[in-house]
């Protein structure tokens, strides 16, 4: 597809999401909900509402108006990007709501949804024309634009590499370590810890690559799937930008679930030593502890 | 393993067995629950359905097994393996597929779609993670007999699966994860990467991994002293180990949450290593305090050295073998 001059100007990641994406919280009135939308407007973002059911026509968080549906929600703010971060039984509910309503990009921070319940809504969703981040995802954050989600704003300056986990804690780890030693980031993006999750590395690979703003790549993962390894034939085949890899769970005995309801492994292919092995032979930069992590931007 | 552990893995494997028993009798598959020994017949098979998380589908499974002999029986030759699409759900032609492949006579096929279709339907209403009838015996005399039944339902689901069996392990309080591991050295954390790394660190020191506690998402500064309160008691640990990325907590405002919730005389060390907004000040914090049996770390690899140093210390005070 031909580009056109518009999209010449603006960066993929920025079409990703930027500080005038219209951004709604679904669960903004929650305690947590009014905490991390309270994050996401001191970083610059656009939130324009919030959805609540039986709580239509209140005032939310910094005077943000509260919808009881997505529908109406959209209708009055042309709302492109929804944040759905309520309890595990209505998370479904609240995605399905936003496809049916139009929403460009979902993006599920919920935690604990049970996994047929996911792989129901993934094979709708993927039918549709609107992307579906997570679940179990920390959000979005485009340094200096907006921060999609409640990922710690400090940890983050704008550069240009790019950043994709499926572990919320140790992307902030990770991008504050980069912080600190002066490597800036263009995005980061949690894909979420979940056995199943609606966007997957090569999903983010494809708009790192892209992306004219986007140097190099941080991919952080670790054992359980085989996402990793559908990351690593990508890279081998299509990606021209470095990329460099933190691969955990090195330790887990197989069968034992590591926190993240996907995070374990059955066959060996799922381990996070294959993992490692096969990013490296597709020419990635791996480590498998931090501080060796860091050390592959400085040799 | 002690003791505490092995029953209460002897007591929740007892009621998983009796809740799938329960639950294929409800669906009309009965399973022999007798103890059998030796089974004659023309077929045995492990028929199973499972969830495939790379392509969001179910894949139901027949695996041709030896005669039952001993109680036990092995795989042989391929498994038969057939996906089905939720939203289409499963169909005829992809029962009688797994029927060809393993050799089912022409006419018990019916019968066999039948089983199929009930442990599908199994599988979907208990919210089950992996579905199995094993063995599955079809007999001399043409009748379909079970032996065994597995539902492993999705801990997820579990509020709305009355009676299914809880996860066998101390409970953690609400809110936090519990990853129980065999060893002796117990991370807590906040974020379920930051608990893989660190017992990965751990055992790059020849140190033995406990698990993690996971304090996940939510406010730190309310769910650090349970969560510690609880590592700390766990049987068997003789370190814990709190590494924190602070998010948007600040690290002194933990350090002195760490120093609130230290018990005076507390016999597990604690180690403590933070990153994150005002590390510096918290660190700073926890060396002025001086405790005894504290000891805060520079980083997670000088964290993990001194983690794994304490806990061979420990073992040989309770009077372990040192290994």
């Amino acid at each position: 597809m031909p580009f056109t001059s518009q999209m010449n100007e603006r960066s993929n990641v920025a079409i990703l999401a930027n500080k005038n994406s219209r951004v709604l919280v679904q669960g903004m009135t929650g305690r947590e909900g009014r905490t991390f939308t309270d994050h996401m407007i001191a970083y610059g973002t656009n939130v324009v509402g919030g959805v609540t059911p039986h709580k239509g026509g209140e005032w939310g968080v910094r005077g943000r108006p509260v919808f009881d549906t997505v529908r109406a929600a959209v209708n009055a703010t042309e709302a492109d990007i929804s944040v759905v971060a309520v309890a595990a039984q209505q998370a479904v509910d609240a995605v399905y709501e936003a496809v049916d309503a139009g929403i460009r990009m979902i993006i599920c921070i919920t935690e604990g949804i049970p996994m047929q319940d996911m792989m129901r809504l993934i094979e709708y969703v993927r039918g549709t024309s609107s992307r579906l981040i997570g679940a179990n995802s920390p959000g979005i954050l485009i340094p200096s634009e907006c921060s999609i989600g409640i990922m710690p704003w400090y940890i983050a300056t704008r550069g240009g590499i790019g950043v994709v986990s499926r572990s919320g804690s140790l992307m902030y780890e990770v991008t504050y370590g980069l912080t600190i030693r002066e490597l800036g980031q263009s995005a980061l993006v949690g894909i979420g810890g979940d056995s199943i999750v609606g966007t997957s590395f090569v999903d983010i690979l494809e708009y790192f690559e892209d992306d004219h703003e986007t140097e190099a790549v941080v991919l952080i993962g670790e054992l359980g799937g085989r996402m990793e390894l559908d990351a690593a034939r990508f890279i081998k085949s299509r990606m021209s930008k470095p990329v460099y890899a933190l691969i955990t769970g090195g330790t887990a005995p197989q069968g034992v679930r590591m926190g993240h309801a996907g995070a374990h492994y059955l066959t060996n292919e799922e381990s996070a030593g294959y993992k490692l092995a096969a990013l490296r032979d597709a020419g990635a930069r791996v480590a498998d502890r931090l501080e060796d992590f860091y050390a592959l931007f400085t040799h | 393993m002690d003791n505490f552990q092995t029953e209460l893995h002897k007591h929740t494997a007892q009621t998983s067995r009796t809740f799938a028993r329960d639950y294929f009798l409800r669906a009309g598959i009965a399973i022999e629950s007798e103890a059998f020994w030796e089974v004659e017949g023309q077929l045995a098979l492990r028929l199973s359905a499972s969830n495939d998380r790379n392509t969001g589908k179910v894949n139901l499974t027949a695996a041709p097994l030896s005669p039952v002999r001993d109680g036990a029986s092995l795989l042989i030759g391929t498994p038969i393996v057939e996906s089905v699409t939720l939203s289409i759900g499963l169909r005829d032609f992809q029962a009688r597929a797994l029927a060809l492949g393993v050799n089912v006579p022409t006419m018990l096929w019916d019968d066999f779609t039948d089983i199929v279709r009930k442990l599908y339907a199994c599988h979907l209403n208990a919210d089950s993670l992996y579905t199995a009838l094993d063995p599955l015996v079809l007999t001399n005399d043409d009748l379909w007999i079970a032996y065994g039944g597995v539902i492993e339902v999705d801990p997820n689901a579990h509020f709305r699966q009355p009676g299914a069996p809880p996860p066998p392990m101390p409970l953690p309080p609400e809110r936090i994860n519990y990853v129980p591991l065999a060893g002796d050295i117990i991370s807590v954390v906040n974020g379920a990467g930051l608990g893989m790394l660190t017992a990965d660190a751990v055992t790059r020191y020849g140190g033995v991994s406990a698990g993690m506690v996971d304090m996940s998402s939510g406010s730190l500064l309310e769910k650090l002293a349970p969560a510690l309160t609880f590592a700390a008691s766990l049987p068997r640990v003789n370190v814990v180990l709190l590494n924190l990325f602070a998010g948007m907590t600040r690290c002194d405002d933990i350090a002195r949450a760490v120093l609130q919730w230290m018990p005076a005389e507390t016999s597990v060390p604690l180690i403590v290593r933070m990153s994150g907004y005002d590390n510096e000040e918290g660190k700073e914090i926890l060396d002025k305090a001086a405790r005894l049996t504290l000891y805060s770390a520079i980083d997670l690899e000088d964290a993990a050295r001194r983690a794994v140093h304490l806990a061979n210390e420990r073992k040989v005070e309770r009077g372990y073998p040192s290994e």
